[in-house]
């Protein structure tokens, strides 16, 4: 993974929220940090496994209030956990499109996976995460690069 | 009435010729007239006679080397006041010193009942130099490998790739759960030093220069 196709996926991944509501002020990336305690998870989570140098995933976090926007932008009526769990799960074949898009060429992309938080502890994350804050809507989600060499595993 | 004049020595005494020749007596009478001091008190100080203080002063006034200090009415009184009032049993300055050895013990005497036996001195030890902490800046580690790096993106990528070698055990140990890019704190603990070095070298193929390590860490700093 290299800072090119960083920059293609968090713009791509972006560019999805902007074209959800094209008349609204555009997600803002944060300045990103760093974590090496318990992975940072929200209520939703939408994930890809990457294998390639590192092995590791890729994931989207956010809270149900994003969710429950981009449900109505779809035309979906009637909001609720499992609604908000398919939305999940198409935000998480987004992110494998985009991941297959910036790094397809060196790096595998696993079938994606939507997590609530009670599947949260059957998670395997990396211990140190590479975390980009963005606020969409007065709302902050975080998508998260999550590597470790093979060594470490 | 000799013995209540002031005399002043006229001259500086770093001026007088190298090659004049006074008696002990006579410099000792010298050197104690200061302009403040009577004769009379010289007298007693010295433990001369009337007539050896007569003949001495009147052989240094001749030679020019004292001047007689006129005096105010005050001062003459108090001079003439104090030369009257009893004194002591007059003394010669010899005596004088003999009395005051018999009832202050002399110096040596005294050295030479408390002085230890000669035994060298203990050689003083060179102390120890004060431990010096070899701290390492971690906001010196990140601009390093931000000067390594094309752009921010690549900077915060390479930054990751760096810590993300690094065991989270010893990174909590000190403190580290989280890394801002703009965080700075000194990391004092060797072996994250150690891992910190190894990543950079790992991940960047270069090696950890010596200007991110600090001897301590300044003041006021974490």
């Amino acid at each position: 993974m290299n800072a090119d196709q960083l920059k293609i996926f968090q713009n791509i991944t972006l560019a999805y929220f902007a074209k959800m509501a094209p008349d609204e002020k555009p997600p803002v990336l944060e300045e990103a940090y760093l974590q090496f305690d318990t992975p940072l998870l929200l209520d939703f989570t939408s994930l890809i496994a990457i294998s390639g140098s590192y092995e590791g995933c890729l994931y989207l976090t956010t809270g149900p209030a994003v969710l429950d926007v981009l449900l109505r932008r779809h035309g979906e009526q009637n909001i609720n956990d499992a609604t908000r769990l398919d939305m999940c799960r198409e935000l998480s074949n987004v992110l494998a499109g985009n991941a297959s898009h910036a790094f397809g060429a060196d790096w595998t992309i696993s079938v994606p996976q939507s997590v609530t938080t009670a599947e949260i502890p059957t998670l395997k994350l990396p211990p140190s995460t590479f975390i980009m804050p963005f606020v969409w809507k007065e709302m902050k989600s975080y998508v998260v690069v999550g590597l470790q060499s093979k060594e470490q595993i | 009435m000799n013995h209540i004049k002031v005399f002043l020595n006229a001259w500086n005494l770093q001026q007088l010729p190298v090659t004049m020749r006074l008696t002990s007596l006579e410099w000792r009478f010298l050197l104690c007239s200061d302009g403040k001091t009577p004769v009379y008190q010289i007298q007693r100080r010295l433990g001369i006679t009337d007539q050896e203080r007569d003949y001495v002063l009147n052989r240094l006034t001749a030679s020019g080397l004292l001047n007689e200090k006129s005096l105010s009415l005050e001062e003459l009184a108090q001079i003439t006041i104090d030369a009257a009032a009893p004194v002591t049993e007059p003394q010669t300055f010899s005596e004088y010193l003999q009395a005051a050895a018999t009832t202050v013990p002399a110096p040596e005497q005294n050295q030479k009942k408390t002085m230890p036996a000669f035994s060298p001195l203990q050689k003083p030890s060179i102390p120890a130099p004060a431990p010096t902490v070899r701290a390492m800046s971690l906001q010196s580690v990140i601009q390093f490998i931000f000067s390594q790096s094309s752009d921010t993106t690549a900077g915060h990528l390479a930054t990751y790739k760096v810590f993300m070698g690094i065991n989270t055990q010893l990174l909590k140990r000190n403190g580290i759960t989280s890394l801002r890019f703009q965080d700075d704190r000194f990391i004092t603990d060797t072996e994250l030093q150690d891992a910190i070095a190894e990543n950079i070298k790992k991940v960047l193929k270069v090696t950890c220069p010596e200007e991110l390590f600090y001897s301590q860490p300044p003041a006021g700093r974490k």
